[in-house]
């Protein structure tokens, strides 16, 4: 069945489809939102909501670009949400602009597998964690990033170069390159 | 997003990276599916069920029209015992006589029983009528009874004058042949006066208007549609036994023919006033869904993955508001009235057209949060960002009413489905089409957990149908009132296609409308 059949029995409410669309997708689903969240409970339960509200609103799907595009975007969406419902995550989702932020040259060859990378940035801070995952995984510039989360553009510049220098250090200690670091002001 | 190396190769692990959900949860989605899964229940099939039964009841009636006479089903009986009585002697040739204490021989010697003959259906079930073709030659009274006013309609309409009524056409539920001034009934019974050719009393009819009567009887093969329910008015001039068509008032089981003082004045409009009140309510899908119909999530309208953005940069560092419910407050009905001028046409006997211009307002109530007058970049899905002067957080503290303006042109058609001319029942079906002229509409972003204002993501033009049923009062006087419940549903979406093609306006009321009488 392609997507586009199987979309029109979604939002049909066939279950069948909604079963056939859920397995397509919801390996790498959970795989978003387990990289926003710390633990595979709390991932799983972002993506529940999120596959609740894509099934909700399928009917917005307008056809003009991939579908797992769009479910990606609502997951991350969801999963923001959470984590600032959730307060496990409220206290470290704090964003304090320092004003200065370390620029890392440092382009490491990452040799670690995708799992261990996810589990590596989820060992980051989870406003380090929200904003490395917009920014390096999804794709959004600053801009964008600052208006998702109601904070400045400086604000989420400095906390990605500052999440970034924290991935790379710890990925260089698994390797004995030498990372440079420099801090500049912003 | 960045070009580095470093964010390319994360991207693309990442990309890699799945995981295997545990055991269940499916069950838990499909359990949240089922339970936010509005509930179905089709509210509009009692409408529909309403309208099937009227436009059935209508269609049987235009049916039973024609064919009644042709079933020879009918069969005219006499309404009381000295009908029977009466019917009796006429069959056995016998000489009818009055029997004491029967208030019907008097009513059959009054004039004033012309009036309660005409405005008002003689015919009782049963009653045999006899097809105009078999009526000839026949020996009326040995064939049909006399038809007979029953005691108490005659007595109700004694006050006019019965010089007026001699001039009035009366309805005629016998067959011609009645009418034969040599008919030994008609002269052997001290009720032969009372009796006329048609069938009322004939104590005042003069022997010019006998005479008349009988002249146009003759003509009686000149078809005439005539409103058989027409009320009298003060005024009204009955019209000559020539406008009368007695054959087809024998075939048919209606009452009085007469001619119409509508029919005269028919074609041509009639004004009025129109309003509705009722509640809105904002129904999601194709049909009549209000169950967990909620605010809509703008930021889920944008396509897959939001791309460069060339929005501003916020106006502010003030992080949004943070930490509230993500789910948008659910659309509750609220308060909706249209108000407006009204034109009707007469199309035929049992159909009208109208329309007008009517000024609608539409409430719908949500609760959301306290306003914060304050700058928020917002996420207006395939609008992209904005920036919005204030917003209201998503809570469930306050009261908010979303309204809509619209300037409509309604059009309906009105189809009478019984004969009454006093109270007349219509089912009225017909569509409008609406204009937005402003709102206050609230929309939600999922992403910031606001809500704004913003017009322009509402669908301008709105087209919708209306159907339901009214009942009339008055109808004889200056002003006729138009009274009953109807349902309008909008086929155009509340919000725009791009935004959400699903949410639409329905507002159940009653429907009031004054037409003024010429």
């Amino acid at each position: 069945m392609d997507n586009q059949r199987l979309i029109k029995d979604c939002i049909k409410g066939i279950p069948q489809a909604q079963r056939q669309l859920y397995e397509q997708f919801s390996e790498s689903m959970l795989a978003v939102c387990y990289r926003y969240t710390k633990s595979v409970p709390d991932a799983e339960d972002v993506m529940q909501e999120g596959f609740i509200k894509v099934f909700r609103n399928i009917g917005q799907f307008k056809f003009q670009g991939e579908l797992g595009g769009w479910i990606r975007r609502i997951m991350v969406n969801t999963a923001l949400n959470y984590l600032k419902k959730n307060r496990n995550y409220q206290s470290d989702l704090s964003f304090l602009d320092s004003g200065m932020h370390p620029v890392s040259d440092d382009n490491p060859e990452i040799m670690l597998s995708a799992k261990d990378l996810a589990d590596l940035i989820r060992q980051l801070p989870t406003g380090y964690q929200t904003i490395f995952n917009l920014y390096a995984v999804e794709g959004f510039n600053h801009v964008e990033i600052g208006k998702m989360l109601g904070i400045n553009e400086g604000t989420s510049r400095s906390q990605y170069a500052r999440a970034r220098g924290l991935l790379i250090s710890w990925l260089e200690k698994q390797t004995p390159e030498r990372k440079t670091e420099s801090y500049v002001r912003q | 997003m960045s070009d580095n190396k470093f964010e390319k190769q994360v991207q693309q692990k990442m990309d890699e990276l799945k995981i295997t959900p545990s055991g269940g949860t499916w069950e838990k989605i499909e359990a949240g599916i089922r339970s936010q899964r509005r509930r179905r229940f089709p509210i509009w099939l009692p409408a529909l069920l309403l309208l099937a039964v009227g436009g059935s009841y209508f269609v049987y009636q235009a049916l039973d029209n024609r064919s009644g006479p042709l079933n020879g089903s009918a069969v005219d009986l006499p309404s009381t015992a000295g009908d029977i009585s009466d019917a009796v002697k006429e069959s056995t040739g016998s000489v009818l006589e009055p029997a004491a204490g029967n208030d019907q021989a008097v009513a059959l010697g009054d004039a004033d029983n012309k009036e309660a003959l005409i405005g008002d259906n003689l015919s009782v079930p049963g009653t045999k009528t006899m097809h105009a073709a078999e009526r000839k030659g026949s020996d009326v009274r040995e064939q049909a009874p006399v038809k007979k006013p029953s005691t108490d309609l005659f007595r109700s309409r004694r006050s006019e004058p019965s010089g007026q009524e001699n001039n009035k056409a009366d309805k005629v539920r016998r067959p011609i042949e009645d009418r034969d001034e040599q008919d030994p009934f008609n002269k052997a019974t001290p009720l032969q006066p009372a009796l006329d050719d048609t069938g009322n009393a004939g104590k005042g009819l003069s022997e010019e208007n006998i005479a008349g009567i009988k002249e146009n009887d003759k003509e009686a093969g000149e078809e005439e549609k005539i409103d058989a329910a027409a009320p009298l008015k003060e005024g009204f001039t009955l019209p000559s036994a020539n406008e009368v068509d007695l054959a087809e008032s024998d075939e048919k089981q209606m009452p009085s023919p007469m001619v119409n003082k509508n029919k005269r004045a028919g074609g041509n409009w009639q004004w009025g006033v129109s309003a509705n009140a009722g509640m809105a309510f904002v129904s999601e899908g194709a049909g009549l869904h209000f169950d967990q119909v909620v605010v809509e999530d703008i930021s889920m309208s944008a396509p897959p993955m939001m791309g460069p953005s060339f929005a501003p940069s916020p106006p502010s560092a003030i992080p949004g508001p943070s930490f509230t419910p993500s789910d948008p407050a659910a659309i509750r009905p609220g308060f909706a009235f249209t108000a407006g001028l009204v034109v009707k046409r007469k199309l035929s006997d049992k159909i009208f057209v109208s329309g007008g211009l009517s000024y609608a307002q539409y409430n719908t109530r949500a609760r959301v949060g306290e306003r914060v007058e304050r700058s928020q970049i917002v996420n207006s899905g395939v609008m992209g960002y904005q920036n919005v002067g204030s917003y209201f957080l998503n809570a469930r503290t306050h009261n908010y009413s979303n309204r809509y303006h619209f300037a409509e042109l309604p059009l309906a058609l009105h189809v009478k489905l019984n004969r009454s001319e006093k109270t007349p029942f219509y089912v009225n079906a017909g569509g409008y089409l609406g204009k937005l002229i402003s709102s206050n509409n609230l929309h939600f972003d999922g992403t910031n957990a606001v809500y704004y204002k913003d017009e322009s993501f509402l669908n301008k033009t709105q087209a919708g149908a209306s159907a339901g049923f009214s009942v009339v009062a008055f109808n004889q006087r200056a002003a006729s009132l138009w009274i009953g419940p109807s349902l309008r549903y909008s086929f155009s979406p509340l919000l725009k296609k791009s935004v959400s093609g699903s949410k639409r306006l329905v507002m159940p009321s009653l429907d009031i409308r004054l037409f003024f009488n010429k």
